[in-house]
């Protein structure tokens, strides 16, 4: 699939709207689209459209080694799928770099302005702590995606549940949220991203660009901030310079609308929790016994997982793979993984997880 | 699992179809005519669907699938299309036409144009004109009809506005809806619609342009009653 290129006519007429303060869908320059936020009956799965752009997100979470460096701290990571709609620009390699652009944005968002508590992830300092993964899946583009991709990223952490875990001396314990209600995950601030595009040579500012302003704009500003006026990121792109005057307007500009976002997003999402019940997964809880540090006998290591295999794991659940444990590296992920009598999804889910663990060390 | 759909209704791809319950359609008297998104299948005498839509019976014994379909496939000869030049070459244009590949138009395929009086169309340009597409070849366009007149084709003005609509919607506009005529009631306009999807307008101001296609585009999205369409049209012209 192929965008089409953008003829003159196109491109005059929008133009010709912004220099009469005029929007095509008949918003204003400082306003931005209606958000929907929608949550899954899985936790950490949610869907956003931003007017006609519409992404969704999936949180989900797994045990790994922390970094020798940063022992007690989990870490987060982002990816942004964007396979499923048309190119950009009709070259590949520009599709490409626009991708790694976005996700490089939202990296530095979301993980950079340590809005999820990362300290909060360790289970064993040095040893074991919850490394959170966030896919983020673009449906539709009618531009910018960015914002909606941020806030899809923050409202999956928020509605995100992490699993109990009990640490006692060597034995690990991953209770199933039936068992125990899984808890959700601390955030400090919620760090919202507001994107503006600039036309003939950043004279006009908009808000909230759709695809039609996003292809023709010449540059454009992403300014992400929190609801205490700090700023988490801002971002500039495109040819174009700007005065100090401009970015602070954009600034203010910015500031309104967060604030709206960040309660909404909080109203969502306590507003999901109180009318529907935790859902109740069947996931089998897996219990794992370390006897000290005998790490030479692998068979030992292997009978000790006890998989309570008498309970059908939900295909919902399946993405929290909670056996990919560190010192499992050796067994290969097929056998020991509770959920490969699931459906063929799930496997590529789970070869994917294998290859990204591959990629970490 | 044998539920068989009947006319009128919601077929997904590989859904059986009920056509058996006409009067013995495939006597040699009557032909039935399939029309896109539905197949024949001659081994287990069934109908079934190949597309995702509302199974249409427009006149007796012609049956065709009623729902969103890309461009590519739902494009054939003679079919009034809208496509924007990609690339100038010597002596013909490559237009983009939403098809798989780009359609070739040859510069003397406009009125009047001789090897002397090339018309000046550039990158970027809007071209109204006919289809002609032949086998598996690169689809070709043309700006005449028969007796080399424009006829309405070739380069559209500068002051308008481009924008897509889905398919079904496109043809619904330009064969059985009434909305176009009622809006020109209101207020003159100029349209051009492709059976490619693409909607040209040309009206006098940009305000009532930005109306016309939020009508459009409304009715695309959600088949409404046309007394709301045109009072939401008065509304965005004073908005």
């Amino acid at each position: 699939m192929k965008e089409l290129i953008c003829s003159t006519i196109e491109r005059n007429v929008v133009l010709k709207c912004i220099r009469d303060h005029k929007r095509l869908d008949c918003r204003t320059i400082d306003e931005t689209r209606s958000v929907n936020i929608e949550f899954r009956s899985h936790p950490g799965c949610v869907s956003v459209a931003l007017g006609q752009t519409c992404v969704i997100a999936q949180a989900s979470c797994r045990i790994t080694k922390p970094k020798e460096s940063r022992a007690s701290e989990g870490n987060i990571r982002i990816h942004i799928d964007m396979s499923k709609i048309p190119l950009m620009n009709l070259e590949n390699w520009k599709h490409q770099e626009f991708v790694q652009e976005l996700n490089g944005i939202l990296e530095q968002n979301i993980r950079h302005s340590n809005c999820v508590d990362l300290e909060s992830l360790c289970i064993n300092s040095g040893e074991l702590v919850w490394s959170i993964k966030i896919d983020i899946t673009v449906l539709n583009n009618c531009g910018n995606i960015l914002d909606c991709a941020n806030i899809a990223t923050l409202c999956s952490l928020y509605h995100f549940r992490l699993p109990e875990v009990t640490v006692h001396g060597s034995d690990i314990r991953v209770y199933s949220s039936m068992e125990r209600r899984a808890r959700p995950l601390r955030i400090l601030h919620f760090p919202i991203n507001v994107l503006f595009a600039f036309f003939v040579d950043g004279r006009y500012t908009l808000i909230d660009p759709s695809s039609d302003e996003e292809r023709l704009m010449d540059g454009f500003l992403s300014i992400s901030m929190n609801q205490h006026k700090e700023i988490c990121g801002i971002h500039m792109g495109g040819k174009l310079g700007l005065k100090k005057e401009q970015v602070e307007l954009c600034k203010k500009l910015a500031f309104k609308k967060i604030l709206e976002l960040t309660d909404r997003i909080r109203q969502v999402v306590t507003d999901y929790y109180k009318n529907n019940e935790p859902t109740i997964h069947t996931q089998p809880s897996i219990v794992r016994i370390e006897d000290g540090e005998d790490s030479s006998s692998e068979s030992e290591s292997e009978d000790s997982i006890l998989i309570k295999t008498d309970m059908v794991p939900s295909p919902m659940e399946s993405n929290v793979s909670l056996l990919l444990m560190p010192s499992l590296d050796r067994l290969s992920l097929s056998e020991d993984n509770p959920i490969n009598t699931t459906t063929v999804a799930d496997k590529s889910a789970s070869n994917l997880e294998n290859d990204d663990e591959q990629d970490n060390e | 699992m044998d539920i068989e759909r009947q006319i009128d209704e919601f077929v997904l791809p590989g859904d059986p179809i009920a056509l058996s319950t006409l009067p013995s359609p495939l006597d040699a008297c009557h032909s039935i005519v399939l029309g896109p998104g539905l197949h024949y299948d001659k081994d287990t005498n069934a109908f079934t669907s190949h597309g995702c839509g509302l199974v249409r019976e427009p006149s007796s014994l012609i049956y065709y699938v009623d729902g969103h379909r890309s461009a590519a496939s739902s494009l054939s000869t003679d079919d009034l299309i809208l496509g924007i030049v990609v690339r100038r070459q010597l002596e013909s244009l490559l237009v983009d036409i939403g098809y798989n590949e780009l359609a070739s138009l040859s510069l003397y395929d406009f009125e009047g144009s001789t090897k002397r009086t090339k018309p000046n169309v550039d990158r970027g340009d809007v071209i109204y004109g006919r289809l002609k597409i032949d086998g598996e070849c690169q689809p070709q366009i043309t700006c005449v009809n028969e007796d080399g007149k424009a006829d309405g084709m070739g380069v559209l003005h500068e002051n308008g506005y481009l924008f897509s609509i889905p398919i079904d919607v496109a043809n619904d506009l330009i064969h059985h809806d009434n909305l176009l005529q009622e809006l020109g009631n209101e207020i003159p306009y100029e349209i051009a619609i492709g059976a490619n999807g693409r909607v040209w307008i040309k009206a006098t101001t940009t305000r009532t342009m930005i109306a016309l296609r939020k009508v459009i585009l409304e009715r695309a999205k959600n088949k409404i009653d046309i007394n709301q369409l045109k009072t939401l049209f008065q509304q965005s012209l004073v908005s």
